[in-house]
């Protein structure tokens, strides 16, 4: 028998094997139907093996799978906690919970981010019903996993410069709504039903906070502060193309105007269509979200 | 003996695998990067685990930057997976060798084990078992890796709760064959060993007089905090205990001054009190080898 199926068969015990028998001769049995290519060396090998072994790495395993999660979603899984006893699913056990993201979600590659990904795949897929039953779960799991891969982009090379606050204020309003913009890079665009950005800061830094009432579509921007702490601000949600575009072209500010007044027309006039506009870009371009031209 | 194995040479005699030692270093870890840029404390060298910088932006990749041209940096992989018999990830290897190289870093490990399987991680340090197959499939593996990433590699001892198999050979056997084989160098986790020892019965210094020491270029010390009688877990949350001090002077003795290396991952003391765990460090390597000087320049491995 090759290395493989020794490696293999290791993996399983770990992993996939819910209870040991504690008697060798138990094991034996066990592991003789279970990895018929073993040799009777490896199964003697292997059933020599105690359980209380295996199991050290399984909890180990599964422990640091879950504080990896934990670190990177906790509203997620506050959330996910407190619905998971209605549910009918028993205790909660952050340990058993990855347990069962694993048979469902093997983690394939090395990455922290394809853990994660396998973490909001299995509360929209496994565990629809808690996320349909508590829709906060699913919006601050997609919350979060933007704010990961924010927070880990690879650092890119900007086109284009923030906006000091002393220029911005010298100009007239011809000349602003005349700047030609980009979003900054690394930049997410995420539209949600929720916005959640309080109460994922309130509960990081041990707050109380409520969640949102109602839903509310939003738009959110996520960008890096020079500091390169991750920042989110809202658009107005029929910025969305604009927002898209700026990815990769420069857009004047001219044109952020134009379909906030197309927008809202039959409710303001243009003068106030404007101000609005400014008020939600100029904070844009102060903490460099958009980027204008060189 | 390396006729047989099929090297074209007999490997010369090397001390720390032809490495400097940098004396007492300390895992570089997140929460300390700023504390350390301000302050600049007088640790000798860092060592940061691959995976905490490797493709990862924001504020690490710059920290990192800096810290590189104040302290010399070395690599230490927990995602390479040696023993596996999945293919090599040769794309892992490309973007580390190109990471080593940017930021200049001199030498890298990873350890001796596996970590993934049918394409799945366990995100743990798996033994694999000591036998023959093994040892000619890691050894390939690790010539590999150096053709890749041309620059001296060392694998580490792992902690073992288990023993996978031993029928064919002990895990010295296993170690000093790999290494001959491989060409590779050894890092030499002490607290590893003392742990085995611990939970395997056997005796950790003459574990240490077993392989080949002429091939270490680093040694890991690390502490834990709670233990049974059967299972400790190397939780490197805690001070490196006495029993491993001592395990560590006599391996300083019969290794000479090396590179070591502080890891406290878990429960993350103040960079104060891991300063302080480096200068024990030192002060166990002064004792070991009185006249001798524990910090060799880093010289032109510096790339």
């Amino acid at each position: 028998m090759s290395l493989a199926g020794t490696l293999s068969a290791v993996r399983e015990l770990i992993l996939d094997v819910d209870q040991i028998p504690d008697e060798i001769n138990a094991r034996r049995l066990l592991y003789s139907n279970r990895f018929q290519a073993l040799s009777s060396d490896e199964i003697e090998d292997l059933a020599r093996i105690e359980p209380e072994q295996v199991a050290a790495y399984t909890r180990c395993i599964y422990n640091g799978q879950f504080s990896t999660v934990a670190a990177h979603f906790p509203a997620t899984l506050a959330l996910l906690q407190t619905a998971w006893s209605s549910s009918g699913r028993g205790r909660w056990s952050g340990r058993e919970f990855m347990r069962a993201l694993h048979r469902s979600f093997p983690w394939r590659g090395n990455t922290t981010l394809a853990l994660c990904e396998n973490l909001v795949r299995f509360i929209s897929s496994v565990l629809a019903d808690i996320a349909t039953a508590n829709p906060y779960i699913l919006a601050a799991a997609n919350f979060e996993i933007e704010q990961l891969k924010l927070k880990r982009a690879i650092n890119e090379k900007q086109i284009g410069s923030r906006m000091q606050p002393s220029r911005l204020s010298a100009l007239t309003v011809e000349q602003l709504l005349a700047l030609k913009v980009r979003r900054s890079a690394p930049s997410i665009l995420l539209e949600a039903e929720f916005d959640l950005r309080e109460f994922v800061r309130a509960l990081k830094a041990g707050e109380k906070c409520e969640l949102p009432p109602m839903p509310k579509r939003v738009l959110l921007l996520g960008f890096r502060a020079p500091d390169f702490s991750v920042r989110w601000l809202e658009l107005p949600p029929y910025w969305l193309e604009l927002a898209r575009n700026a990815a990769e072209t420069p857009i004047a500010l001219y044109e952020f105007a134009k379909v906030t007044f197309e927008q809202r027309g039959t409710e303001v006039d243009e003068h106030r269509a404007l101000i609005d506009a400014l008020e939600v870009l100029l904070p844009l371009l102060r903490e460099g979200a958009l980027l204008t031209e060189a | 003996m390396a006729a047989r194995r099929g090297l074209p040479f007999e490997p010369p005699f090397m001390q720390n695998f032809n490495l400097p030692s940098l004396g007492a270093g300390a895992g570089l870890r997140h929460e300390h990067l700023r504390h350390i840029l301000d302050s600049l404390p007088p640790f000798s060298w860092f060592e940061i685990i691959t995976e905490n910088f490797l493709d990862i932006g924001g504020i690490s990749r710059e920290a990192l930057l800096e810290i590189r041209d104040k302290y010399p940096i070395i690599a230490h992989g927990v995602c390479l997976s040696i023993g596996s018999t999945d293919a090599l990830d040769l794309d892992y290897l490309k973007r580390l060798r190109r990471f080593l190289d940017e930021f200049r870093i001199p030498w890298a490990s990873d350890h001796l084990c596996f970590t993934m399987v049918d394409h799945t991680n366990l995100n743990d340090l798996i033994p694999l078992p000591f036998t023959e197959e093994a040892v000619e499939h890691v050894s390939g593996r690790l010539r590999q890796v150096q053709e890749i990433l041309e620059r001296p590699f060392l694998v580490e001892n792992v902690t073992r709760y288990m023993t996978v198999s031993d029928r064919q050979m002990s895990e010295s056997e296993f170690i000093s064959e790999v290494l001959t084989r491989s060409g590779c160098g050894l890092l030499l986790d002490v607290t590893n060993v003392f742990l085995n020892s611990r939970m395997h019965n056997f005796d950790p210094y003459q574990f240490l007089r077993s392989i080949p020491l002429d091939r270490v270029g680093q040694i890991h010390l690390a502490g834990w905090d709670a233990e049974d009688d059967r299972i400790i877990i190397d939780s490197h949350d805690a001070p490196v205990p006495a029993p491993v001090w001592d395990l560590f002077r006599e391996a300083i003795r019969l290794i000479g001054p090396t590179s070591v290396l502080i890891e406290w991952d878990n429960e993350l003391p103040p960079v104060a009190r891991l300063l302080e765990e480096t200068e024990i460090a030192e002060r166990v390597m002064r004792e070991a080898l009185p006249g001798a000087h524990a910090v060799r320049p880093l010289g032109d491995r510096r790339i």
